[in-house]
């Protein structure tokens, strides 16, 4: 019951955080492809990509993969226009602490943690593609409760992105397109296509399929040791559905030889069992909790998580369902109330006589 | 009080443990079932308590067909009219000595103060004060047999039934048990003693002697 409440709830939680990107995804990205390779775009396409129907905003985005050799892992680092509203906003919200400068960035938590690990605590020495050092102060790190979409982020103003990639002024890594009419997209898709040949459009949707698919590949572990723990259950519970043990069976004799009707053993049975059942589920309950909440699940988040190349923590993100609660709840007392039930009813409808002996 | 009437018992493979028994217990009278083992001293216990059912034949105690009873109804007649002493006790090893004694009490519904008086009287009876809390299984036999009559007590039956109760004591308990039963048949009980313990057969106040051989009244 332990198990399978944990695995609920951490399935729970990835779900959660899956939703939450999503959401944040941008409807459609329109990147350049050269050669089948994702390449710079050209910001001159800006212009024609807003005057398409339906296209309420183009927003270059600049980013990329700093590889951090100390640590062995990639850093996305995203730059982002900080007079622009949109961004700011978000930002804002997923600021825990400190500004965003002109030479400063916001890092996610498992960034930040491994910085430290390298004494960086208030800066970080970028190396350019020419060799030299691009030194960028840390102002801050974002909040842990959006840690699975910001954890390996790193932002900072455009301007500091292009120069530690030596990006050129008028390219940008894509372009991000917002919708007015989520039912146009299609149509917007293929104008782009017939204007650019060379893009790829990327739809939130298309996003939506691969991520599911990283979750439907993890889930399927998930739904392994789920079936495992129902299975464990279910065993227990046949254990005792499929006879009392001698000494409950006698009990049941004893109790009827003395003048317990059929009705007044069960009632006895029923509280018993629901106070057994019962306490083994708030038991385990708390005991799934705070393994997953508090502990943050050891062993079983890395199935989960899987094999990122980040390598570092991030949190597990509180939330209880409480259809959740009433599965866990439905499958475990009442099945184990019946398991127990029927059993001595059984026995209990048979001669006390026979029953003692 | 207690009549049989033409009693069969028939278990697995036809075989006859009761052939067509005949009897009759009056009230306030001490009777004793002797055989040897197998003989179906048990057997008729259980038919009297209404823990099992003829193959044929009529049991009546008090001028209830017990032996026609539902189960439920056999149950509570049985709470309130026989106390039953166990030949292998059957107390609930791991609950203490006055919660075994209640146990008959649980499913009627009588109020605490009630309990708790009748619990005190049959403890200091039987000499059991100072053990009420203790767990039964850490008795020893004779104070577990003293829970047992204490239990059949509990409910104030008019009838008390005794399989073999001196089968697991020693010489000094046993005489102890019989002085219990002469008590109990001042107070004006009807009683049933299933035993062959010798010790029984010469005692003054029991009123008649049954014997049994394999299932027939001799
Ligand atoms: N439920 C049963 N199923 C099959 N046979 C039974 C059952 N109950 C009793 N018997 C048999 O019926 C016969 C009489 O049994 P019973 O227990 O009444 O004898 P008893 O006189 O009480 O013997 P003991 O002195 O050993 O207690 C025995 O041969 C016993 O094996
Ligand atoms: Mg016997």
């Amino acid at each position: 019951m332990f198990l399978l409440s944990s695995i609920l709830f951490i399935a729970n939680s990835i779900r959660y955080e899956l939703e939450r990107t999503l959401n944040s995804l941008p409807p459609i990205t329109v990147q350049k492809l050269q050669a089948g390779r994702h390449e710079l775009i050209s910001l001159q396409k800006l212009d024609k990509l807003l005057d398409i129907d339906g296209v309420q905003s183009a927003i270059p985005r600049y980013w990329g993969y700093y590889y951090f050799a100390n640590a062995g892992v990639n850093f996305s680092i995203v730059g982002v226009d900080i007079f622009d509203k949109a961004y700011s906003d978000i930002l804002h919200n997923l600021l825990e602490n400190g500004t965003f400068g002109n030479d400063g960035m916001l890092v996610g938590q498992g960034v930040a943690k491994i910085l430290r690990e390298n004494y960086y605590k208030e800066y970080f020495n970028f190396v350019k593609s020419d060799g030299s050092l691009k030194q960028v102060n840390l102002a801050g790190v974002f909040d842990a409760k959006t840690s699975l979409e910001s954890n390996d982020m790193i932002f900072m103003p455009k301007a500091l992105v292009q120069e530690i990639f030596d990006l050129p002024q008028d390219k940008a890594t894509d372009i991000v397109l917002q919708v007015a009419n989520k039912d146009e997209i299609p149509n917007i898709i293929a104008k782009v296509k017939e204007i650019y040949p060379d893009s790829r459009v990327i739809t939130k949707d298309d996003m939506r399929i691969s991520y599911q698919n990283i979750f439907d590949y993890k889930s399927g572990l998930f739904l392994a040791l789920f079936i495992v723990a129902i299975f464990t259950f279910f065993m227990i519970i046949y254990d005792r559905a499929s006879g009392l043990s001698g000494n409950e069976k006698k009990e049941i004799g004893i109790l009827k030889a003395l003048g317990w009707r059929i009705e007044d053993i069960l009632q006895e049975k029923f509280y018993e069992a629901f106070i057994i059942s019962f306490f083994a589920f708030i038991t385990a309950l708390i005991a799934a909790l705070s393994f997953v909440y508090l502990l943050q699940a050891p062993l079983l988040r890395d199935i989960f998580m899987g094999y990122s190349v980040l390598k570092s923590d991030f949190d597990l993100p509180f939330t209880i369902d409480f259809r959740m609660l009433s599965v866990v709840f439905f499958l475990s007392v009442p099945i184990y109330i019946a398991a127990i039930i029927i059993p001595s009813w059984r026995v209990a409808s048979m001669d006390a006589d026979e029953v003692m002996r | 009080m207690i009549k049989l009437e033409n009693i069969n018992k028939i278990f697995a493979n036809n075989f006859y443990a009761l052939k067509d028994i005949s009897l009759h217990v009056s009230k306030g009278e001490l009777v004793l079932l002797k055989s040897a083992s197998g003989g179906g001293k048990s057997t008729i216990l259980s038919l009297i308590a209404g823990l099992s059912k003829p193959s044929s034949g009529e049991v009546l105690v008090k001028d209830e067909r017990i032996s026609k009873l539902p189960d439920d109804f056999a149950s509570l007649f049985r709470r309130q009219n026989i106390g039953f002493i166990f030949q292998k006790f059957n107390l609930i090893e791991d609950l203490s000595v006055r919660d075994n004694i209640i146990v008959p009490l649980i499913p009627s519904d009588f109020d605490e103060d009630l309990i708790e008086k009748r619990v005190a009287r049959l403890l200091q009876r039987f000499d059991l004060s100072e053990k009420k809390e203790e767990i039964v299984r850490n008795l020893s036999g004779g104070q577990q047999q003293r829970v047992v009559i204490a239990r059949a007590l509990i409910n104030e039956p008019s009838i008390i039934i005794a399989d073999e109760p001196t089968a697991n004591l020693d010489e000094k308990l046993s005489l102890d048990f019989v002085a219990f039963l002469q008590e109990l048949q001042n107070e004006g009980k009807t009683i049933v003693v299933a035993t062959h313990d010798p010790l029984f057969f010469n005692l003054p106040f029991v009123d008649r002697i049954i014997e049994i051989h394999k299932g027939v009244l001799l």
